[in-house]
């Protein structure tokens, strides 16, 4: 398994020569020096100078096929880890598409209708791991902010079972979140660009958006509350 | 065109390697995303889904590492047989070769089916390594075809 070119030195003249080379050297070079050339090589020596032979041979026709494999393997490894298929979604400076969706209570909001105070729009699924671990979270900022900021965590549906506004309500009182919840049309989510959850958009007085945290707030608290607090600036 | 065998073996090296990379990957965002979204097209075609599925891990060990390991032992075995190695134990590097291919195509077959079928939506970096191991289970068939 040695991939060292096996080679010995010459017992006349002390030169390194490959192995498979050894006895035409001798036997050119130093015809009159009277080595034995039976006991040159070796016959496990031998066997590994075979081995090394029997390599398995690359054509240039393989390369050239090879290159082209590689080539468009690596093109579409490049064009999936890079997604420029994906969509943009809702970014910072955009409007917050306005929307209405059922509450989990009952009856219906409108997201405009948040308009003239800083609202924290949190896509989420009751039953995304992430969201559960970031609940405590936004209830702790819930409970510096709820006075100036309006909160709305609307649910994505991503994974497990479907989630009806009694899940969603076992949920609110299972993590102390006391906010509006509502499930929206499938629509809303793909309109604001949402593949993950939690997912959070930081909106001003006016809807536009000042801040997006993708997953887990990388600071908790202080992540909500300096996003928060640049949109009470606005 | 005919490909020697040596070629074949050079095809596989190559679509181990980015099978390898891919891996790599997938275990990398495993542990980092922490929940953050990542390899989404839209809501079917969501990696993110697909990670928060009860099913991107076994015992705590997340099954890209699984892909990972296999695409490295494939690796490996065609590095040792275009260096001229032969056999490994008992069986040719071509058999041990089509042994891990085999295997690999059938784990990727049954979390692509857990995918369709149980999580409804598909990680396409997942789906492009079990495609990586689809051509590799091609090519060491040939492989195979071409001793006997």
């Amino acid at each position: 398994m040695d991939g060292a070119v096996p080679s010995k030195k010459c017992p006349a003249c002390g030169v390194s020569v490959k192995l498979e080379n050894l006895e035409k050297h001798v036997r050119n070079q130093h015809p009159h020096e009277g080595v034995d050339l039976a006991s040159l090589v070796t016959r496990e020596e031998r066997r590994v100078a075979q081995r090394r032979q029997a390599r398995p041979v690359v054509t240039r026709g393989g390369l050239k096929v090879v290159a082209v494999v590689a080539a468009i393997v690596l093109v579409v490894f490049a064009v999936v880890l890079l997604n420029p298929f994906r969509g943009t979604g809702v970014n910072i400076g955009d409007v917050a598409p306005d929307f209405s969706a059922e509450m989990s209570t009952s009856g219906s909001i409108t997201l405009s209708s948040y308009r003239g105070q800083p609202t924290l729009l949190e896509f989420m699924d009751v039953d995304c791991e992430y969201c559960v671990r970031e609940a405590p979270i936004l209830a702790a900022v819930y409970g510096n902010y709820s006075a100036r900021v309006h909160f709305l965590s609307v649910d994505a549906n991503f994974v497990g079972s479907p989630d009806t506004p009694s899940r969603i309500q076992d949920f609110k009182t299972t993590h102390g979140t006391p906010w509006v919840y509502a499930i929206p049309d499938p629509k809303v989510v793909s309109d604001y660009g949402v593949t993950g959850t939690p997912t959070t958009f930081i909106l001003d007085r006016n809807g536009v958006v000042v801040d997006v945290i993708r997953g887990l707030a990388p600071n908790g608290v202080s992540t909500y509350a300096s996003a928060l607090d640049k949109a009470l600036r606005v | 065109m005919a490909l020697a065998r040596g070629d074949l073996l050079l095809l596989v090296t190559v679509l181990a390697a980015v099978g390898t990379a891919d891996a790599a990957y997938l275990t990398y965002e495993w542990y980092a995303a922490a929940g953050a979204s990542w390899c989404d097209v839209s809501e079917y075609f969501s990696c993110t889904k697909v990670r928060e599925s009860p099913w991107s891990a076994v015992g705590g060990i997340p099954t890209a590492t699984v892909g990972l390991v296999g695409f490295l032992v494939l690796l490996g075995l065609t590095v040792l047989a275009l260096r001229g190695v032969d056999s490994v134990w008992r069986w040719s590097t071509d058999r041990w070769i089509l042994m891990f291919a085999a295997t690999g195509a059938l784990i990727g077959l049954g979390l692509t089916l857990i995918e369709v079928l149980v999580i409804h939506a598909v990680c396409i970096l997942c789906a492009f390594g079990f495609a990586l191991d689809l051509g590799i289970l091609a090519l060491a068939v040939l492989l195979l075809r071409r001793v006997e």
